[in-house]
């Protein structure tokens, strides 16, 4: 099989992958796929870290199906809070929405 | 003595003086006639109290019981749980110190009913008068330090409101620095407030050094008979080399009270009260509440610094006493020759006199620092002390007279009064031939004891070896008499300037407009005539005296009238005092009386005088000294400590602080762009920073 | 269960909101209810309090706020003592009379319902800082004292820059509130409680280090130094004591910055004793400062609020030296001294009051502008003298006996130049109160002045009460002093021995 190390290191690029996502794109829905792709490492974590020799852990499985299930409605909320900032500002880029500044 | 006496002399004034107010509302005679009665009702408590120290012990006259001997003391506690008490004390010094402050009071009292007629304040008046005596009573019959500095205080109170008694007066100031005579006079009373308190603080510092080393030693006590037999203070202050220090400190408060260089100069200002105030508190009374404190206390220190075997303090503290007291009577005279008021030449012939004192009294201390025995200058001292009061009194109260007749404070302005008023004449010449110590008026036979005491002091130093003292003790002689000699001139020269002079410019002007010069009421003129025939039998007295002022003190021979006449004229500074006699009189006479030289153009032939002449009558330049440099420096020292400390270091480093603050944040509030990508990047930074810290934290 | 002080309290802080609620229909109602709630309390203290502390016990009330466990978690308590009992009796004194005053003085200003309900919880968080048995408490009222005078300032005050000054005020005095409270939880960490009288106090402060009781005694110091306006913490003072309101000055100096210290008497003196004493020469150093400094500024002011601020300071640091000596005397001394400080200081900003209601509010405090008043208000310059020479420590008033107890503690102390430089400065006090007397009311009245008179009723039969005081205590200390001197000793005990 191939080693825990592999997972772990895929896991960790996706989470890197999903920061830089957040930290450089300007586009709403290309962060919020970010996000997206931030839980998936954790959950490929949670798996990678959860299978042993002798077994499969089911209590960390669990949580990453509950936690799927959880994330496709925090993705439903968050697009539909996009649809409602596209129609107050008229453009998805986050660099445009200050108001919460200094 | 009547009962309750002790207290009631000085309790009595005060409850009048509380009552005033009231009895103002019922009418003016209640209230005037109330106010004279309540200070001789409490002068009579204080002659009750006369026979009982003859006798050597005290008699209630009600019930007849003997209730102890001399020294008496009466306490009741004031602060109780720290035992501060308040007490009375009868022995000889305080029953004639508060007989003259109660005498004199209530006879200045029946004359001011003359005098202050028809003044609109005399409620204020009355009160501070009776308030004043029963202060002063209180600062003389009080048996402990603390009790006697709070009569001290109450006294300098009385003084300061009734010096600025008349502060409503619209007329034009005599100093070009105030606007209205009403503004001089306050600032007048605040002088002498000011000043004295210099010499007060001094005094407390004294008081409560002494006080703490009592407690130190396990006695904490402030009564002046418990210092006398408990030395262990003085002990622990010698230890610590603060007892002479204490002692010396203890003599600023004489020096301010009493008007002794170097705090001599609000006397002079103080005159611009009434003349009655004048008379009592600034030379028959209050102005002696230092003299009495050194009195009080030289014994003690006697007795004390016998017993811990450190005289030396002793020496420093007579020596102090006796210079200052010897060198101020000197500066007072000479600024006395110049003086153009009636009333200002009478102040610093008081402060003059004040200084021969002091000089006895210190004198006393040295004779008993090298002899062992302190009762020549103390009665020399003691005596001069009555003497002083009542001539100075009657010659306060003539010029109030004078004063009250010709509306003119300035004596040039006055002139040919003789034969307008004779009373008044007569009985001034006598208070001023008694000032000046002419035979046989009372103040002759007080300044030769002065002279005597310096004498014996010179000589009993010399025999015992004290080389320093002796020479000390000649040049205080010499100052002395040369100070009598002063004495006599500016005498003659104010009486002749007032009464023997030609009438004034000023008031022939008056009589044109109908205003004429009359003799006093004699309400006014009996208590003249009273003080002057006091003051030519005064001498008479002087064996009564000694009887009285040496009750309970071993060794004291008592001699016979006829004895100490014919000692002191025949003691060797009889020659001296001719002398001096000759040096004053005799110029004055030519100047003054037989006006056969004038002075003015005496003055512009010889620069030299005409010099003199100036440096005296600007008091020495030591009053401009004291105002410019030390009052004013200070008023400048603390607007400059207000401008460039208070406001321009710390309210800016206040300032400062909060703009430094405000910039921070107004810099840190940039961090929050709203960008969520850099929210996003800080993020990451801080998940980092946790990282970093559990993995090697 | 409660007790007569917890009423009191509590009938102050209730009070507030209904004063507030009768006010916005009728203002007259709103002040003359106000002054009868704190009448109301004074007479409840008078009643209760005194008579148990004169016969030689303690009142002391405890209360359970919160349990846990079943045992008493939060407590809070009303402790009135020897030492107390004075400083309460002069707080609700001064206050109500303060509120007497206020009726007539503010009767032309805005928003009087709202001033009146602040004035009372003003008046029940000093009453609870002088009578907080728990740490806790004692910072609860303390910044309860903190926030209605704050607001005070900022509305009614005097200046254009009233809310500049105010917030400034408030400021110093929070920094030092959370030095405090920063002390406090040192002192819980120590000892596991913040009730004072509790016996883990006495034994965790025992047990601690000393370096860490050092720390917290310059923290706690900290705080009340700023209260107590000590040099150089002293620079809010002037402003605000100058700016607020005249009736909120009078109670401001008269007796809030009293309350430091109380606290430092109270807190540091009794459970910190040994510590505090080993800087006795540092804090009676900085005492002497405050004194000398105070009275500087005092002597350059031409404006009368402003010197009676700068008075304050200097009398504040008479208060701190009598403190710092840590000898019966000097403790007796100071405490003596705000009773007597209250009375006199509450009475001279009660006639500038005065001068600024009867004759202009802008000229009336401005010296220069003044001159010749005894004669158009002779009551007023007779109060004036009163309390004025009481101030600068004239016999027979209140203020000799207690200047004189401070001084001789400061003596016996054995620090002596430091209290001969004390007893110096006193000529500086007599100086700077003389000068202020004469410019105000001697020499001839100006013709500004013709109708001027002495202030109505209400303003002036306060401060004859205060002036009858004065004299009263001058004569007889021991009224006072009888409860005072065992509180000093006990704590001269605690310290030293």
């Amino acid at each position: 099989m191939i080693g825990l190390n592999w997972y772990l290191g895929a896991s960790a690029i996706l989470y890197l992958v999903g920061l830089y996502c957040l930290a450089t794109k300007r586009n709403l829905i290309k962060m919020i796929i970010g996000i997206e792709i931030l839980i998936n490492a954790a959950h490929l974590n949670f798996i990678a870290l959860s299978t042993t020799a002798a077994g499969l852990d089911p209590l960390a499985r669990t949580y990453v199906i509950i936690s799927i299930g959880v994330g496709a409605g925090v993705i439903a909320l968050a697009l539909s809070l996009t649809l409602l900032v596209y129609r107050h500002y008229g453009t998805l880029d986050v660099r445009k929405m200050r108001r919460l500044k200094w | 003595m009547l009962p309750l006496a002790p207290w009631l002399c000085w309790g009595i004034p005060i409850i009048g003086a509380i009552l005033t107010p009231l009895l103002a509302k019922i009418g003016h005679k209640a209230r005037d006639y109330g106010a004279v009665l309540f200070s001789i009702v409490g002068f009579i408590f204080g002659l009750s109290m006369i026979p009982d120290i003859f006798a050597g012990q005290v008699v209630n006259w009600f019930t007849g019981k003997v209730l102890g001997s001399i020294p008496y003391e009466s306490k009741v506690m004031w602060i109780s749980k720290l035992g501060i008490e308040m007490g009375v004390l009868v022995d000889p010094l305080s029953v004639f110190m508060a007989n003259i402050a109660g005498g004199l009071g209530a006879l200045i009292m029946v004359y001011a009913l003359g005098y202050m007629h028809g003044d609109p304040d005399l409620t204020r008046y009355w009160f501070f008068k009776n308030f004043f005596i029963g202060g002063m009573v209180l600062l003389v019959i009080a048996n402990n330090l603390l009790q006697m500095f709070i009569g001290w205080e109450i006294v300098g109170l009385c003084s300061y409101a009734l010096i600025g008694f008349w502060h409503k007066k619209k007329e034009p100031s005599p100093v070009p620095d105030y606007k209205t005579e009403g503004e001089y006079n306050a600032m007048c009373g605040m002088k002498a407030f000011i000043t004295t308190r210099v010499g007060d603080v001094a005094l407390l510092i004294a008081i409560l050094t002494i006080y703490a080393s009592t407690l130190k030693a396990g006695h904490p006590t402030f009564n002046f008979l418990e210092l006398k037999e408990e030395v262990e203070w003085a002990r622990l202050l010698v230890a610590s080399g603060m007892l002479i220090p204490t002692v010396i400190l203890l003599f600023g408060g004489p020096i301010g009270k009493s008007a002794q260089f170097p705090l001599h100069v609000w006397l002079p200002e103080a005159m611009a009260g009434p003349t009655t105030v004048s008379a009592l508190i600034h030379a028959a009374t209050m102005v002696k509440a230092g003299v009495y404190l050194v009195a009080r206390v030289l014994p003690i220190f006697v007795e004390v610094f016998k017993v811990i075997n450190f005289a030396s303090a002793l020496y420093t503290f007579s020596m102090i006493v006796a210079c200052i007291g010897a060198f101020t009577a000197f500066l007072a005279a000479t600024m006395g020759m110049v003086a153009r008021e009636v009333k200002k030449v009478l102040a610093y012939s008081t402060i003059s006199q004040i200084g021969y004192m002091m000089l006895a009294l210190g004198i006393g201390g040295l004779i008993g620092y090298v002899a062992g025995e302190i009762a020549e200058g103390y009665y020399a001292g003691t005596f001069h002390l009555m003497s002083h009061a009542v001539f100075k009194a009657l010659l306060f109260l003539s010029a109030g007279a004078v004063l009250h007749a010709t509306e003119t404070k300035d004596m040039f302005e006055m002139g040919g009064l003789k034969q307008y008023m004779p009373i008044t004449y007569k009985c001034m010449l006598i208070g001023a031939l008694s000032l000046a110590g002419i035979p046989p008026l009372s103040g002759f036979w007080s300044k030769e004891t002065i002279f005597d005491a310096a004498w014996v002091l010179a000589h009993e130093a010399y025999d015992h070896g004290y080389t320093l003292i002796g020479t000390t003790g000649y040049i205080l002689l010499f100052l002395a008499v040369i100070t009598a000699a002063m004495t006599l001139f500016y005498s003659i020269r104010m009486i002749a300037i007032i009464f023997i002079w030609p009438e004034s410019e000023y008031l022939k002007e008056r009589e044109r407009k109908g205003e004429h010069v009359h003799e006093a009421p004699p309400v006014m003129w009996v208590p003249l005539a009273v003080l002057a025939a006091v003051s030519v039998i005064g001498g008479l007295f002087a064996p009564a005296f000694q009887v009285f002022m040496f009750k309970g003190w071993e060794g004291i021979e008592i001699h016979a009238t006829a004895e100490i006449f014919i000692k002191t004229v025949a003691s060797p500074t009889i020659f001296m005092t001719l002398g001096a006699f000759a040096l004053g009189g005799i110029p004055a006479y030519y100047f003054y009386w037989s006006r056969k030289i004038d002075p003015g153009e005496f003055l512009e032939k010889h620069g030299f005088f005409k010099a003199v002449h100036s440096f005296f009558y600007n008091r020495w330049y030591i009053n401009d000294f004291y105002m410019k440099v030390i009052v004013g420096g200070f008023i400048r020292l603390s607007n400059g400590i207000y401008k460039f400390f208070e406001q321009a270091i710390i309210d800016r480093f206040n300032y400062a602080l909060a703009w430094v603050v405000r910039s921070f944040s107004q810099a840190f509030r940039k961090t929050h762009t709203g960008d969520s990508n850099y929210n996003m990047i800080a993020v990451m930074l801080g998940v980092i920073a946790i990282l970093l810290l559990l993995l090697f934290g | 269960m409660s007790g007569p002080l917890l009423i009191m309290v509590v009938l102050l802080i209730v009070g507030a909101p209904i004063v507030y609620a009768v006010g916005k229909g009728s203002t007259k109602a709103a002040g003359w209810l106000a002054f009868i709630f704190s009448l109301i309390s004074l007479a409840i203290f008078s009643l209760s309090a005194v008579p148990t502390v004169l016969k030689g016990n303690l009142c002391v009330e405890k209360y359970t706020w919160a349990e846990m466990f079943g045992a008493p978690f939060l407590t809070f308590g009303l402790r009135a003592d020897n030492l107390s009992t004075p400083i309460v009796g002069i707080i609700l004194l001064l206050c109500t009379l303060a509120t007497l005053y206020s009726i007539e003085y503010m009767s032309h200003e805005h928003n009087q319902e709202l001033y009146f309900a602040l004035l009372l919880l003003y008046i029940a968080g000093m009453v609870g800082v002088v009578l907080a048995t728990n740490l806790v408490q004692f910072y609860i009222f303390w910044e309860l004292m903190l926030i209605p005078s704050w607001l005070l300032i900022a509305r009614w005050g005097t200046s254009e820059k009233a809310q500049l000054i105010a917030f400034k005020y408030f400021m110093f005095t929070h920094l030092g509130a959370i030095c405090i409270i920063l002390g406090i939880a040192a002192t819980w960490k120590l000892t596991a409680t913040f009730d004072l009288y509790a016996a883990e106090m006495a034994s965790g402060l025992a047990a601690a280090p000393a370096s860490t009781l050092k720390l917290i005694v310059a923290l706690f110091m900290l705080g009340f130094a700023v209260k107590m306006a000590l040099f150089p913490l002293h620079n809010w003072l002037p402003d605000a004591h100058a700016e607020a309101p005249t009736p909120i000055s009078v109670i401001l100096s008269g007796v809030m910055i009293e309350c430091g210290t109380y606290a430092v008497a109270r807190i540091l003196l009794t459970f910190f004793g040994t510590i505090f004493v080993i800087y006795t020469t540092v804090f009676m150093t900085i005492a002497v400062i405050t004194m000398i400094y105070g009275g500087i500024l005092a002597l350059a002011q031409k404006d009368l609020k402003r010197l009676f601020a700068c008075s304050s300071i200097s009398q504040m640091g008479y208060m701190f030296l009598g403190l710092a000596s840590a000898t019966t005397y000097g403790i007796t001394g100071s405490m003596f001294h705000i009773v007597n400080h209250a009375i006199c200081k509450g009475l001279l900003f009660m006639v500038a009051g005065v001068l600024m209601h009867q004759i202009d509010p802008i000229k009336g405090r401005d010296m220069d502008k003044l001159g010749g008043l005894a004669g158009k208000m002779p009551v007023t310059a007779t109060i004036t003298l009163i309390a004025g020479l009481s101030i600068a420590g004239t016999p027979p008033l209140n203020g000799f006996a207690s200047e004189v107890l401070i001084f001789a503690g400061a003596f016996s102390s054995g620090h002596i130049l430091l209290a001969a430089l004390a007893v110096i400065s006193t000529v500086i006090t007599a100086g700077y109160i003389l000068w202020m007397i004469r410019r105000v009311f001697f020499g001839p009245p100006r013709e500004e002045f013709e109708n001027v008179k002495d202030p109505p009723l209400t303003m002036l039969a306060p401060m004859a009460f205060l002036a009858f005081l004065a004299i009263l205590l001058g004569f007889y200390p021991d009224l006072v002093l009888r409860i005072l001197v065992p509180a000093a000793e006990e704590i001269e005990n605690l310290i030293g021995g």
